[in-house]
């Protein structure tokens, strides 16, 4: 019981130590307006980009590490504890039990800094669509409206009069284009071919949505909706871990009986099959239920 | 750096630097010559109607580039949305071959100025 009490103040006390360290990790990008100027697929990766630099990315990427080493940590002393006997399975059952809290204390601070990411990328890219709504509405304005289509009546009418114009112009229905508007024409040609050849630039790509080309607020209203979702999913994830550390609770409860019965070790280590480091929660699960 | 080199630099830039001529702008320089060719006192019928006739063949040029210009196309500037406000007042040429009009007469119709309203002034106060 005393060691026990022992190892869970010492995990207590790290534990706390650790999550001071990630409590005080910021990513504070900004809806810069040359960030709403991107192309949509660079957003997405100067964001990235950004959060990889920053001291959350970095926390984060050093508590992922640390979760990857302690599930490996827990998959070798399960596999130690089936073939010890006596002492020996006791005390690696109360390490194991030991290792166990303190992965689900890492989980949890890994958890606390993806939901920061999720809760941090909602906000960027909100004020992004809420940019590129305003201008888009600046572009659109009635007058704008209003002009396309006087350009248009303007072009109709030309049209319509161009052959008459020549006729009393010029004594003839083709009329003779001067110097300036042939060279004028052939600027204009030029002018189209390049505006084409950026618009087909691999390096210009617009966004797409499972193969199908989308707006850049139809991207950023994607990005939101996505990172609600991994919000949610940090949610129902924190639910797995609250389970598993029940488990984990009963375990130690139940090492604690079986010391207390002078304690035999016969009963083996919950018979954990000894897997390779798990990647998700979920898949941490079978280091915690017994088979 | 040098002092050529920077002289270079300089200039470089200055020819870098685009001009403001429009196919608008180039359309507003050329009617207005051609409105100041219609009310020039000095100029004598036969001067007047040769700079005229000169000037109509530039200017339909010039009508036809704005009219064709994509790049106008929802353009929000002062000159884009005055330009294409009066089509008749812009484009005289075309309107004034439209309407079967001398450039003139046209023009002068825009302006409200006929016949009738000249012989109807009367000079006086307000």
């Amino acid at each position: 019981m005393n060691r026990t009490s022992t190892a869970l103040a010492a995990l207590l006390v790290f534990c706390a130590a650790q999550a001071a360290q990630a409590s005080i990790a910021t990513w504070q990008p900004q809806a810069s307006e040359k960030l709403v100027r991107m192309q949509p697929t660079y957003i997405a990766k100067a964001l990235d980009r950004d959060f990889s630099a920053s001291d959350l990315g970095t926390a984060l990427a050093d508590v992922n590490g640390k979760i990857k080493g302690k599930a490996a940590t827990i998959a070798d002393l399960k596999d130690a504890a089936e073939h010890a006997a006596g002492e020996t399975k006791i005390e690696l059952r109360h390490q194991m039990l030991a290792e166990k809290k303190e992965y689900l204390g890492l989980i949890g601070e890994q958890q606390d800094l993806r939901r920061r990411h999720a809760k941090t990328k909602m906000r960027v890219y909100g004020e992004m669509l809420r940019k590129l709504s305003r201008s888009n509405n600046l572009r659109e304005t009635e007058a704008g409206g209003e002009l396309v289509q006087k350009q248009s009546e303007a072009r109709k009418r030309f049209l319509k009069s161009s052959d008459a114009v020549d006729l009393k112009l010029f004594g003839q229905t083709t009329a003779p284009t001067s110097k300036y508007s042939a060279e004028y024409a052939k600027n204009v040609a030029v002018i189209e071919q390049l505006l084409s050849a950026i618009n087909t630039h691999p390096m210009n790509a617009g966004a797409e949505i499972d193969g199908q080309p989308v707006s850049k607020e139809e991207f950023l209203r994607q990005q939101v909706a996505k990172a609600e979702t991994e919000a949610s999913l940090i949610d129902q994830e924190a639910q797995i871990v609250g389970y598993m550390a029940k488990l984990v609770s009963l375990d130690a409860a139940a090492l604690s009986d079986d010391l207390a019965s002078s304690g035999d070790g016969e009963e083996g280590a919950a018979g954990e099959d000894g897997e390779a480091s798990p990647d998700g929660v979920a898949d941490a699960v079978s280091m915690f239920i017994p088979e | 750096m040098s002092k050529k080199t920077l002289i270079l630099a300089a200039a470089l830039m200055a020819l870098a630097t685009p001009a403001l001529a429009g196919s608008v702008e180039n359309l507003e320089r050329e009617r207005s010559g051609l409105v100041s060719t219609m009310l020039a006192p000095d100029l004598s019928p036969g001067e007047r109607q040769e700079s005229l006739a000169a000037g109509q063949r530039r200017l339909v040029d010039l009508e036809r580039m704005v009219l064709r210009d994509k790049t106008l196309s929802g353009r929000e500037t002062t000159a884009v949305r005055m330009a294409f406000a009066n089509y008749d007042l812009t484009f005289l040429v075309l309107a004034s071959g439209e309407k079967n009009l001398s450039l003139t007469d046209h023009w002068l119709e825009q302006m409200g100025l006929s016949t009738e309203t000249l012989q109807n002034a009367r000079k006086g106060r307000r």
